[in-house]
């Protein structure tokens, strides 16, 4: 109950400085800035510019000169895939440019090559008709036409006997896009369903190895791909892959917060308790405090623990942000009711959760650093009773991990620093480390051990600590 | 039952230099102790140990019978304190200032603030940013921060600093009333006599961080030989002829330091030398000379 009193005090403390609104207009300014520039910069059109450099280039070119020749060959069907989109007015984003830019300029490029490399006049005509056969389907470009001409393709290389795993998912995913209205265009979800058949060829590939063969790097990888190829096809079995799937969505914005430190959240967790300490014997008012009756273990209790809920109210307050933002620019609200879907790498079972329960699942990852970094910079703060040192030695601590992890396996006693432990995240469905010297109970020791040991430091410090004259 | 406040011989050093030396009184209820010495004496850190604020070294500190070494909350629960400065949250106003303290104790109300405002004298100003305050608006608001949970000890640490002679004034009269209408114990430490002079009932002083004297007003004023100040035509030869209780001023004015009964003693022999006698007054001993008296300059080791 006396505890309550204090921390109210506190955090009424913390929320009459400007501190705290200063970080939360910054992040709230970034984020927008940075959420509506991605919708711009998100766009597939060539840029004119780049275009007019080229023609300026091959202008008055002597294609008699070899090297010329080469260039020509290069640019000239970029210009020219360049024209027919504008001629024809195609969308930047849709199938009938997908399909100019991946098949069509393929055409073109062989078409110049048969013409002014090769100089076969013949091919060179009959790749110009093929040409100008494929340019003629751009209007009211039929992509479902398009991928039934591919399927039955691949029904004839399956009568003489094609088993190729991979061949056999492209298939699944050309109905998928059938059935789910996905042309083959620079949409989220048409590139949501290619990253699926690079994942699956990545995972196919590994998989004809002997697992017992593997190192831990292998493994690692292996595994990290068998979880994506596992959500991908329970995504697509359970056509949870819409066709205005948003890549960066109110959803994956809003979760995504929880899934690590960010620089936001780590300048709000130092400054908040790289000064709840520091200030106040600096200016002297932590003597208003102390000639009350409260002991100085509650005292100091009650600092950590108002920092520590500063800290996940602006983890909350940054995806709230992050996840309007998202859901303003992308029109993704709906997302957010969406079921996410996990894997677990014991039962190899793919299961599914909620916005906020993934979320919270999330944050668990996190929270070992979360507590050790407010802890550390509590502890600084009380120990040296300088808010700017406390700060600065908070965030050095957080950009140690950066620098050194790639030398974990090298030197196994680093792997006992909470440093490296204090990201849980990988652990959390049961999936391995990056590392081989970094395991889930390990983890867990090292960082209650730590957690544990700075909580008595915070309190002996403090408890020691003399109000020095000034 | 013992007093309500007893410092018991404590001790304190930092590093190697010890600050306090077997620091002993007592202050009861209803009392105003006047806490005298010069700076560096060992005032503040004498405050800061009965407040827990600094380790003791040895000795107790008993505050309404409770040890503030092993019952802190108990010994602490009704001290009012300011220590050294009247350091308060500079982004709050002086109101958010005492409602955060009053949060920390049971049922202060709203009422009960704005009468300690009143006591103090901030009404006008007591919504206005501490930023925006004078030292001594801060002095009042730190008064009044030390008053609001009703203590029966007031520890207040050069209190007058910062206010202008009426300022003092209200706030000795403040301290004259806590005392005697809600029988406070009072420590207030100064290392300006003139102001506490009429206002404490006891004095204790404090040099290199020994307690030289500590009792009440009356009998410390009493401890000195009056002082008597003659006027006469001429001062020539009397030193020889009066002694070492004789001071000669100039060359028509000495001072003499006798008992009353003496005095007419020492009259008779001027005039048997020849001298004549315009004026005799008996100067009172003013707090500050008997402090002088007792402590003997101010230089700091």
């Amino acid at each position: 109950m006396k505890l309550i009193k204090l921390i109210y005090n506190e955090l009424y403390k913390i929320f009459h400085k400007k501190l705290i609104y200063i970080l939360a207009i910054i992040a709230f300014i970034i984020t927008a800035l940075s959420g509506f520039l991605i919708t711009k910069v998100n766009n597939n059109s060539v840029n004119a510019l780049f275009i007019e450099t080229y023609r300026q280039e091959l202008k008055d070119l002597d294609l008699s000169n070899a090297t010329n020749v080469q260039a020509y060959v290069t640019m000239q069907p970029i210009i020219d895939a360049y024209d027919i989109s504008k001629e024809k007015k195609l969308d930047p984003n849709g199938p009938a440019q997908y399909f100019l830019d991946n098949k069509i300029s393929d055409v073109i490029t062989n078409y110049y090559n048969a013409k002014y490399v090769e100089k076969n006049e013949e091919k060179a005509k009959e790749l110009e008709e093929e040409k100008n056969e494929l340019i003629s389907k751009l209007d009211n470009f039929d992509w479902k036409a398009y991928i039934n001409e591919q399927l039955e393709q691949m029904k004839n290389l399956d009568e003489i006997g094609l088993t190729d795993d991979t061949a056999k998912e492209m298939k699944r995913v050309y109905e998928y896009r059938l059935n789910n209205d996905i042309p083959l265009a620079y949409t989220d979800a048409s590139q949501e369903l290619d990253s699926y058949l690079t994942a699956y060829a990545s995972y196919d590939a590994s998989n004809k190895k002997d697992t017992k063969l593997m190192n831990h790097n292998e493994k690692y990888s292996f595994e990290m791909a068998q979880a994506q190829v596992a959500k991908y096809q329970y995504r697509i079995d359970n056509n949870m892959i819409k066709s205005d799937y948003k890549a960066i969505s109110a959803q994956s914005s809003f979760v995504g917060i929880f899934g690590s430190v960010s620089l936001f959240i780590t300048v709000c967790i130092v400054m908040i308790a790289g000064q709840i300490v520091a200030e106040e014997y600096s200016k002297g008012t932590i003597k208003q405090l102390l000639v009350r009756p409260y002991t100085r273990s509650k005292i100091i209790i009650s600092k950590t623990i108002a920092t520590l809920i500063v800290v996940f109210g602006f983890i909350l307050f940054l995806a709230i942000v992050e996840g309007v933002v998202a859901g303003v620019t992308t029109n993704s609200f709906s997302s957010l009711t969406q079921p996410i879907v996990e894997y677990n790498y014991h039962t190899h079972q793919v299961f599914t959760m909620n916005t906020i329960t993934a979320s919270l699942m999330k944050l668990i990852g996190i929270l070992p650093e979360l507590l050790i970094l407010t802890l550390f910079t509590v502890l600084i703060s009380a120990l040296i009773g300088n808010t700017a040192l406390a700060v600065v030695l908070g965030f050095i601590l957080t950009f140690i991990p950066s620098m050194f992890s790639g030398m974990i396996d090298k030197f196994k006693p680093l792997s006992y620093l909470p440093i490296f432990t204090w990201d849980i995240s990988e652990f959390l469905y049961g999936g391995m480390s990056f590392s081989e010297s970094l395991t889930l109970p390990k983890a867990i020791g090292v960082d209650v051990v730590t957690i544990i040991a700075l909580i008595i430091g915070i309190i002996l410090v403090f408890k020691k600590k003399e109000i020095k004259n000034q | 039952m013992g007093k309500i406040i007893e410092v018991k011989k404590i001790n304190k050093s930092f590093g190697n230099k010890q600050i306090l030396h077997n620091v002993s009184f007592s202050i009861d209820s209803g009392e105003i102790l006047g806490f005298i010495g010069p700076n560096g004496a060992g005032k503040t850190t004498t405050i800061k140990l009965m407040l827990g604020l600094q380790s003791i070294d040895s000795g107790d500190v008993i505050i309404n019978g409770c040890d503030i070494k092993t019952d802190f909350e108990g010994a602490i629960k009704r001290v009012g304190a300011i220590v050294e400065s009247p350091d308060l949250y500079m982004y709050l106003s002086g109101r958010q200032n005492l409602q955060l303290i009053a949060n920390l104790y049971k049922g202060i109300t709203k009422e009960e603030i704005n009468k300690i405002v009143k006591l103090v004298g901030l009404q006008k100003r007591i919504d206005d940013k501490v930023s925006k305050y004078s030292l001594g608006m801060r002095q009042r608001l730190g008064i009044a921060a030390a008053l609001i949970h009703k203590p029966n000890v007031l520890i207040l640490d050069e209190p007058t600093n910062g206010l202008d002679p009426e300022g003092i004034k209200e706030i000795r009269d403040l301290l004259i009333k806590l005392a005697k209408e809600e029988d406070m114990a009072i420590l207030i430490s100064s290392h300006n006599l003139a102001e506490l002079d009429n206002f404490v009932t006891n004095v204790c002083i404090i040099k290199n961080g020994k307690i030289l004297s500590s009792s009440e007003v009356k009998e410390f004023k009493k401890l000195k030989n009056t002082t008597y100040k003659l006027e006469v035509d001429s001062t020539e030869g009397l030193a020889e002829v009066l002694g070492n209780v004789c001071k000669i001023i100039d060359k028509d004015s000495l001072e003499l330091q006798v008992e009353k009964e003496e005095i007419t003693e020492y009259l008779e022999k001027i005039i048997k030398n020849g001298k004549k006698i315009y004026q005799v007054v008996n100067e009172e001993l003013s707090l500050e000379d008997a402090f002088l008296n007792k402590a003997g300059g101010n230089e700091i080791d």
